[in-house]
């Protein structure tokens, strides 16, 4: 029967996460970790892996709750009202959805259990300082094969959380066209980072560098050589989820404004009485909605794989991306000159939107992969190039 | 969350279907789907149409069994629409009969009133329209000033109605009259149910800017309403209206699906070919605009299906609504104007002389109207803001 809704028990776990959250004073954790303070954003990690939020689709042998990414989208919406620092979609929406469908049992029996307690944080790392690219053809980073094991020389970039994560999924070119996924474990190896200085402080972004470290065959995840595909099955669980986080921000964004709204005086009237401020808000609440239903549907069809699933990840995170950085900005303008300063969460919003706008690929790639998909432009090599799960995927 | 339908409403979609195929007019799916240009002809082709309808038992759906429907779930209305947009099927010219004025009767009418009206409707035998807005009270309804005056037992109306749809070919009309001056304005509003073909009223066609004259003005000069005719009591006219606007709810379904289903049109028509010309289908420019509208087109149908979730979910449609009808007519605007662009200068021509699969530079005038009929989109900004945001109301 044709219910396109959260359930009552999506429902009722969103309003526990919220509760706890609001407890936990909401952005608090992203306004300490600028100031280098962590500890905050740590204690939240425990606490939502205490309510479940880190096992909702870990296969149940392995201590999870054994359910799909539609389940996530309660957890992924609350984080992103409270901006949330860190690599939770990383973890829960790459690492262990790859772990589950391509590790070897050793891999699943090492890392399932501890994502699951919330003792593993699990980031990736694509793109490099060359080229800050995240399509295949800038990945120049090699393995080289010697023996049993892999050798790993050479810098990623853009790796959130490269200084405090447990492992890194690395890709590495290990023949001409082909890339094999590694898992990277501090426990085994070690690696140096450089933090870089990012607008958005409240995300940790580092350049990770490998000096000549050792990796066992153990750490492939999936198939040698065959780490591309993979990849890109991870990034759509990933782009939906990240997309489904925006939706949450845009959430929190279009209440705080409306609260404004109501609350701000001036002229002897509430601001939400002139219709200059009342019909902009309501343009950001129709981008929220909008892009909450089409976000929706790509958390369902990562889970349920119909053949729109390519055009349907692609098409939220082109909207969603946009909307956000939209919604972020028009916020400031409403609330006015407190708008602007680093006193209320405005531009918190607004910065995090522009980090996600091109983390994993430009908005232009996402349209690349609809035109493609559609079977427009078939004579243009750009988009032909353009990176599509090659299935029968419309 | 599931997003599929169940046995029951497929096999219900295959049957209207399979229906369409077997009684439009010959050539209609393949293309051939021009109404007759004069008046007269076009009112006896479109109420075949309705006659055939009601004969399949595809007219009025919704409608309770007792009274000649099907006592369709929403879900089916929706599929109903869906499959009508398909094959880009001919208007129903009794709409306003079918979905707003026998539903109320069915709902409030008096047994006279149910007896006297309701079959007409469903048949098409009566057609009829909306007489609602006026010169001075378009967006501000509760203003309107034409005057009912109670005189021997029966009701004398003066006054005049603007954007009626389908004036020209109804024989009834659902108005709404001023009864009393006394208190807030929407306190002296009742509703009647008159004659159109009567001397004291007058029907004059509304020229469009898209070519069409399916709107007109209707003067009342003493125009009669009996008594039986008033529905739901004098001076309740205002709630009379907004229960006959709540009937309607499948929302803009069809414009959801009429879009998709144009869109589809553009993309076939972005690959004409033209002499030392790329394609348009081939044109990054062009390609891009058309993943944004595509994008934007999806998220408007999610939302469609999310909204409708909701309104299954608590039994009435609620305020989302709003914000589905906003959408959508923008979009239809962005769709065809963008549609026009891509032809080149050959987006110039119209009425058969286009070189395209629909008649894009039609729609295109006509989606000027989509964001002005039916509740403006300033106006459904205010709603939105105040009724979903709980904004403070304007300034007065």
């Amino acid at each position: 029967m044709m219910h396109f809704a959260l359930t009552k028990e999506h429902k009722l776990f969103q309003t526990s996460l919220r509760k706890y959250l609001v407890a936990q004073d909401k952005t608090r954790a992203a306004r300490l970790f600028i100031t280098g303070d962590l500890s905050h954003y740590e204690k939240i990690w425990t606490g939502l892996a205490e309510l479940g939020a880190m096992a909702i689709n870990i296969p149940e042998e392995y201590g999870g709750a054994g359910l799909s990414q539609v389940d996530l989208i309660p957890v992924l919406e609350e984080v992103g009202r409270i901006l949330l620092p860190g690599v939770y979609a990383e973890t829960v929406a790459f690492a262990t959805p790859l772990i589950t469908q391509y590790g070897t049992a050793q891999q699943k029996e090492r890392y399932l259990p501890k994502i699951a307690a919330g003792e593993a944080k699990f980031t990736l790392a694509i793109a490099e300082p060359d080229t800050w690219s995240f399509a295949q053809q800038a990945i120049q980073l090699q393995a080289k094969p010697i023996g049993d094991y892999f050798i790993l020389n050479g810098t990623k970039t853009f790796v959130i959380d490269g200084d405090h994560a447990d492992a890194i999924i690395v890709a590495a070119k290990t023949a001409d066209d082909a890339v094999t996924l590694f898992i990277v474990d501090k426990e085994d190896v070690q690696w140096s980072t450089k933090r870089l200085q990012v607008v958005d402080e409240t995300k940790a972004i580092t350049e990770v560098h490998f000096d000549n470290i050792r990796l066992s065959k153990t750490a492939v995840l999936g198939e040698i050589n065959n780490g591309w595909s993979i990849y890109q099955q991870g990034q759509q669980s990933l782009k939906a989820a990240l997309a489904m986080i925006s939706v949450g921000s845009m959430e929190e964004i279009v209440e705080m404004c409306a609260e404004y709204a109501k609350t701000r005086e001036q002229f002897g009237h509430a601001i939400g009485r002139f219709q200059a401020v009342k019909h902009r808000i309501v343009e950001m609440k129709v981008e929220l909605d909008l892009a909450k239903s089409i976000v929706y549907y790509a958390n369902w069809a990562v889970a349920e794989q119909p053949k729109d699933v390519v055009t349907a990840v692609a098409s939220a995170d082109a909207f969603t991306k946009n909307a956000f950085i939209e919604v972020a900005g028009h916020n400031i303008q409403m609330h006015g000159g407190i708008g602007f300063t680093t006193e209320i969460d405005c531009h918190l919003f607004l910065k995090r939107a522009r980090l996600l706008e091109s983390y994993l690929g430009q908005l232009q790639d996402s349209y690349d992969v609809i035109i493609k998909a559609q079977g427009w432009m078939r004579n243009d090599q750009t988009v032909q190039q353009s990176e599509v799960l090659q299935s029968n995927n419309t | 969350m599931n997003l599929t339908y169940t046995q029951e409403d497929e096999l219900f979609r295959l049957e209207i279907r399979s229906w369409l195929e077997a009684n439009l007019p010959e050539g209609w799916i393949e293309g051939r789907r021009n109404l007759p240009e004069n008046d007269r002809q076009r009112k006896d082709f479109l109420k075949a149409w309705q006659r055939k309808l009601m004969e399949g038992g595809w007219a009025g759906i919704h409608w309770p069994k007792q009274y000649g429907g099907r006592g369709a779930s929403l879900i089916q209305e929706v599929i109903y629409q869906e499959e009508l947009a398909r094959v880009k099927a001919p208007p129903v010219l009794n709409f306003m009969g079918i979905n707003m004025v026998g539903p109320t009767l069915i709902q409030m009418g008096t047994s006279e009133q149910k007896e006297k009206y309701i079959d007409k409707i469903l048949s098409g035998e009566e057609i009829w329209c909306q007489g609602f807005s006026e010169p001075n009270a378009g967006s501000d309804l509760a203003g309107l000033q034409t005057k009912a005056v109670e005189r021997d037992g029966k009701w004398y109306i003066t006054g005049q109605k603007v954007w009626t749809t389908y004036a020209h070919m109804a024989d009834k009309c659902f108005i709404l009259a001023r009864t009393s001056s006394a208190g807030k304005r929407h306190e002296g509003i009742t509703a009647f149910l008159i004659d159109m073909h009567q001397p004291g009223v007058e029907v004059r066609p509304i020229y469009q800017m898209n070519d069409d004259h399916d709107f007109n003005e209707i003067f009342l000069q003493d125009a009669v309403a009996e008594a039986a005719d008033v529905v739901g009591g004098v001076g309740m006219g205002w709630q009379v209206s907004m229960a006959l606007l709540s009937h309607e709810r499948v929302g803009v379904a069809g414009t959801i699906f009429h879009l998709e289903n144009i869109f589809e049109n553009l993309v076939q028509d972005m690959q004409l070919k033209a002499a030392n010309r790329t394609m348009a289908i081939d044109n990054p420019h062009h390609a891009l605009k058309l993943a944004q509208i595509y994008t934007r087109l999806r998220a408007a149908s999610l939302n469609y299906y999310r909204n409708l979730t909701k309104t299954i979910d608590q039994g009435y449609p609620g305020p989302e609504g709003s914000i589905d009808k906003l959408v959508s007519s923008e979009l239809s605007k962005e769709l065809t104007n963008f549609a026009v662009s891509m032809q080149g200068i050959q987006g110039v021509l119209w009425k058969g002389d286009e070189n395209t699969s629909v008649d894009w530079q039609h729609q295109y005038l006509q989606s000027f109207g989509s964001t002005i009929a039916g509740g403006t989109t300033e106006i459904l900004k205010n709603v939105i803001g105040e009724r979903i945001l709980g904004l403070p109301k304007d300034l007065k």
